[in-house]
């Protein structure tokens, strides 16, 4: 596994602090991030129900149970990211660069780099109900970036695909400048979307869609 | 050619401001790629309470419900046909009662026998109602020699959960 020097900011202040990218984490060691986010889900999830909070405006991965899911992980052919800062996992990531290929017109059929997973650790979720507002932000962008720069060592061109769920569309098409290819029937209807090799380059130079 | 990107390729921290603030206004980052795989997508039910917990707003339901009525340990065990060290178990909340148990609590307080069973597992159905309510009421504050307004409301809101 390497590691790379990184940045994220702290909410509190405003400022940038110095984080670590590690790359070629293991499928099974994100038994051992979520391990250390169980906790915290756990309280939220207590939170969210003392205070009646409509469970539309939940967290959409809060009751996802990953170590039940221990036997299967291992056997993923999945390359592994973290992000880690003064020693706690920040964020992770698992993507997939075989078994999927790009569907826009322009490049269809050419590989990509697909997110299988990506999340942030929940003392950095903003919970608005709750007041909630997070310890550090720019973790998602910057695992994103990770896949992006992904797809360009494997010569895919910085091509990138995913299916959000309902509560992420925002982030991918209008901060990551992705292309909504509409609603998947063999993924449960998740929105599909995909990174084009020039909204790679965009993303990469100015960032997203704006 | 290949291009030799590294993972230390930093953005500039004017990009990282500027993508930091737009990621803000977003609620979420997951995908659920992994998830459908596995089967974890459209479960929204809650996750299994560990058992602690189910075992706890047991224990709460029956201490605080028994200082409502301002009954002694030995008063609830009279009342109910249990022994005082059976009503003392139900109480402490370390282990589950056995069904006997909590019929015979289900009497004396009148709340529904099924419910209770289910909350405590025995029945395999899951009751989400009686979950989420068993969650917040285990969340509320510890208990104290009398019960407060806030122990009270917490208690009234459980009982009719499990009575409906």
């Amino acid at each position: 596994m390497s590691e790379y020097p990184i940045a994220i900011i702290r909410r509190e202040d405003d400022v940038v602090v110095k984080a670590t990218l590690h790359d070629s984490v293991k499928p099974e060691d994100l038994l051992l991030v979520e391990e250390a986010w169980n906790p915290m889900r756990f309280g939220l999830h207590k939170k969210l129900l003392v205070e009646n909070v409509d469970r539309a405006d939940w967290p959409e991965s809060l009751h996802w149970d990953w170590s039940k899911k221990a036997h299967q992980l291992q056997f993923l052919q999945a390359t592994g990211f973290g992000i880690t800062c003064e020693g706690a996992w920040e964020g992770a990531m698992l993507t997939l660069t075989v078994a999927h290929t790009a569907r826009l017109t322009k490049d269809k059929g050419k590989p990509l780099v697909y997110i299988d997973y990506i999340e942030i650790a929940p003392w950095n979720w903003s919970v608005s109900p709750l007041g909630l507002t997070g310890r550090h932000k720019g973790i998602g962008t910057i695992l994103f970036r990770a896949a992006v720069q992904q797809s360009l060592n494997e010569e895919f061109s910085g091509r990138v695909g995913l299916h959000a769920l309902p509560q992420a569309i925002t982030f991918y098409q209008d901060v990551c400048g992705m292309t909504d290819l509409g609603h998947d029937p063999k993924k449960e209807n998740l929105l599909y979307f995909e990174l084009s090799r020039e909204q790679a380059r965009k993303f990469l130079d100015v960032g997203g869609a704006t | 050619m290949t291009t030799n990107t590294k993972y230390d390729d930093l953005p500039s921290h004017e990009w990282l401001r500027r993508m930091a603030k737009l990621e803000d206004r977003c609620s979420s980052v997951s995908v659920g790629g992994l998830a459908e795989k596995l089967g974890m997508l459209g479960s929204q039910q809650l996750p299994a309470l560990p058992p602690k917990l189910e075992a706890k707003a047991l224990a709460k339901l029956v201490e605080f419900s028994r200082r409502k009525k301002r009954w002694s340990v030995e008063d609830l065990a009279s009342r109910s046909g249990l022994t005082p060290a059976e009503a003392l178990d139900a109480e402490e909340g370390d282990t589950l009662p056995e069904p006997r148990v909590l019929f015979a609590l289900s009497e004396v307080l009148k709340v529904s026998y099924d419910k209770l069973l289910r909350l405590t597992g025995y029945v395999t159905k899951r009751d989400q109602t009686v979950e989420t309510a068993a969650i917040r009421f285990a969340a509320r504050s510890e208990s104290m020699e009398r019960l407060n307004s806030e122990e009270e409301k917490a208690l009234h809101e459980f009982i009719r959960a499990l009575a409906e």
